[in-house]
């Protein structure tokens, strides 16, 4: 695991940014980090970095602690970030912004910084406090990528940015997750998540909702919609896997995380009279695992 | 290449104050008749040595003294409002080292601050055709500096200790002006005048107006201890701190 | 082989996609065997998904006897037992063929009246199936 946490919780004042928070990303790959503003994302990226430190609990990135400050500097060594506030230093040029980055990082790559200057187009000679957000967003994301370090935390990568430059910037993603770096990046945009993650975790009021492999995820995450000819028998569906069900007076529409072949079985069991098992996409999951978590709540 | 972005952060602020202190110094030699006459003395008959005091060391340390105190603003609780604050300390530097090498670079500003102006007074006195001795420059600068330096200190440490913009520009003025104005109200006070202090009035030769015998260590070593203090307190704080 | 850019939405997960996407392109012949397929890293690129998926991908064709993974040089399709048996099924279809078209040549049929049988026969066959 390349970042692990272990009941992390951070509170400020009367609230809990985040609470018993149990997230294990595994090395090599890339994980999308989903959740709604405010549900925790960025203080736990902070926390995982030592800007912030945890109000009880335990966190690991590399198997270093992240709450002692030598492990952390450690970390720090090996990790490219992009925060949350993409300013940087509004009173350096590009060119004088990138010099300084790369003189803190032994293992900077030329290389990457050519072809994304290339690509991002970011103009140079101008002081940074002029630039739009879209640019300080290109700029924030070179200064991360070009490191050449073995992990990148981004929080929200593609703030800003247009489609075309969205594409471009998954791409230097995929790129470096090629090279062997792993990935770990916040969104709100399920389908930049959908489209290059491997794994997805899930994070909702300080807590993880979800949390597994993408693939794993659509191929046992079902709807299955039931109709019945006489009154819906909802109460038959409480098993294993159901987590929310949508009832009508002679349908159901069960969201199920597993255990669709029982599910239907029970279905055919009292005679439904049709029975449709339908995948889900990665946006579908969330919004309905949503549902079921604020239901939980009431 | 941190202290290259520390200079970059503070170049502004000390370039504004050099090019400031030397122009009053410029001003204060070239108009030392106008200034005279202004404050209903006799030129002819008012000693040199005596106004090079007077004036310098009381104008011109107030300006240096707010000078190094503005000096001592900027750091990781400005760069938050300016949103930098994420990115610097993601950086693999300990705040430590990131605190370490802006106190160092404002102390030498600070430094040089004192001494350039001070140091072209002789000079510019020829030019009047009067005299002023380095070696008095020399030891009225160096009073000044690192008897003074605590004023950098303590705006740096405000700048750690104070969230907000313009919260430790507000409480240094205001410390700076009750110390000066309470050490002046009271008797018993009086000898801990800093502004008297720096200006050596204590150890003044009054018919030379020089500075005669050895200088006010104990004092100086007073001032640097709370110097030195207020920056460990600076770096503790800033280690200690939720970004 | 011109690759489709996966959909990540669908309910198909995008190691299958490309999956599907390879398997169909050796049926209708835009790859053959001993075609090199991209690198994972540059299909990864070239697609902008993960190059992990592209590896499990490539693996799972591999495990199913799909392609080759040839140590340092990359992705082949493979020589496979189920193109081998369709080749074997087609030459052998073709000489049942030539013999029945001999046949009724010899029978005195002409050309253009042979393709009239075959025909008649066909559209009968699919008149049966509605």
């Amino acid at each position: 695991m390349i970042i692990e946490t272990t009941n992390l919780a951070k509170r400020y004042g009367s609230t809990e940014a985040v609470r018993g928070l149990n997230l294990s990303v595994p090395a090599g790959l890339i994980c999308g980090f989903l959740g709604r503003n405010g549900a925790g994302k960025s203080t736990t990226i902070k926390m995982l970095l030592g800007i912030t430190r945890p109000s009880s609990g335990k966190g690991r990135v590399f198997g270093l602690p992240i709450d002692d400050p030598a492990a952390s500097l450690e970390i720090r060594r090996r990790t490219g970030y992009v925060g949350e506030d993409k300013r940087l230093y509004g009173y350096m040029t590009g060119e004088q912004m990138i010099r300084f980055t790369r003189s803190l990082y032994p293992r900077w790559k030329m290389d990457w910084e050519r072809q994304l200057l290339r690509e991002f187009a970011v103009p140079l000679n101008r002081k940074v406090k002029t630039y739009s957000k879209g640019m300080r967003t290109k700029l924030a994301l070179l200064l991360s990528l070009a490191r050449g370090v073995d992990l990148l935390i981004l929080d929200e990568p593609t703030e800003g940015l247009d489609p075309v430059m969205i594409e471009q910037v998954l791409q230097a993603l995929v790129r470096a997750a090629a090279e062997g770096t792993s990935v770990f990046f916040s969104s709100h945009q399920i389908a930049e998540v959908e489209q290059i993650a491997d794994h997805v975790s899930i994070i909702h009021n300080g807590r993880l909702l979800l949390d597994g492999a993408l693939d794993r995820l659509k191929e046992s995450y079902r709807r299955v919609n039931l109709v019945f000819s006489n009154r819906a028998p909802e109460k038959e569906f409480s098993m294993p896997g159901v987590k929310w069900i949508e009832a009508d007076r002679h349908s159901l529409s069960v969201f199920a995380s597993h255990n669709v072949d029982d599910i239907v079985d029970r279905a055919r069991a009292l005679d439904a009279a049709s029975v449709d098992v339908v995948p889900l996409t990665l946006r579908e999951i969330y919004l309905e695992s949503l549902k079921e978590a604020q239901h939980a709540l009431v | 290449m941190l202290w290259y972005k520390a200079w970059l952060e503070s170049r502004a602020r000390f370039i504004f104050c050099l090019v400031g202190l030397q122009a009053l110094i410029i001003h204060m030699v070239l108009a030392y008749d106008n200034v005279l006459i202004a404050f209903e003395e006799n030129p002819a008959t008012y000693k040199y040595t005596e106004y090079v005091w007077r004036v310098f060391t009381y104008r011109i340390q107030v300006g240096w003294t707010f000078s190094v105190l503005f000096l001592g603003f900027g750091g990781l609780v400005r760069e938050k409002v300016l949103g930098s604050a994420d990115f610097t300390l993601s950086l693999p530097v300990t705040r430590r080292r990131l605190v370490g090498v802006r106190a160092a670079l404002g102390v030498s500003q600070s430094l040089i601050l004192g001494l350039l102006p001070f140091v072209s007074v002789p000079f510019l006195s020829l030019v009047m055709g009067k005299s002023y001795p380095y070696t008095q420059t020399l030891l009225f600068a160096f009073l000044m500096t690192v008897g003074g330096i605590v004023y950098f200190c303590l705006g740096f440490f405000l700048s750690t200790a104070l969230a907000g913009e313009y919260a430790p520009a507000a409480i240094g003025v205001l410390v700076l002006i009750l110390v000066n104005q309470f050490s002046r109200q009271f008797e018993v006070l009086k000898p801990f005048n800093p502004q008297d202090f720096l200006s050596g009035l204590h150890y003044l030769d009054k018919s030379t107006y020089f500075l005669e015998g050895p200088l006010p260590w104990s004092g100086i070593a007073v001032s640097l201890a709370c110097a030195v203090t207020l920056l460990l307190l600076s770096v503790g704080i800033t280690e200690r701190r939720e970004f | 082989m011109i690759f489709n850019k996966p959909n990540p939405a669908s309910g198909l997960a995008i190691y299958l996609q490309l999956m599907e996407q390879i398997k169909h392109a050796i049926e209708v012949g835009a790859l053959r065997p001993g075609d090199q397929l991209p690198g994972i890293r540059t299909l990864a690129e070239q697609l902008v998904i993960s190059p992990n998926t592209v590896a499990k991908a490539y693996s799972e064709l591999q495990h199913q006897g799909v392609i080759a993974l040839r140590h340092g040089s990359g992705a082949y399709i493979a020589e496979s037992r189920h193109a081998e048996i369709r080749r074997k099924n087609v030459s052998q279809a073709l000489t049942m063929m030539r013999d029945l078209v001999e046949k009724l040549r010899r029978r005195g049929f002409k050309e253009d009246e042979i393709r009239r049988l075959f025909e008649a026969e066909l559209t009968r066959e699919e008149a049966l199936a509605r």
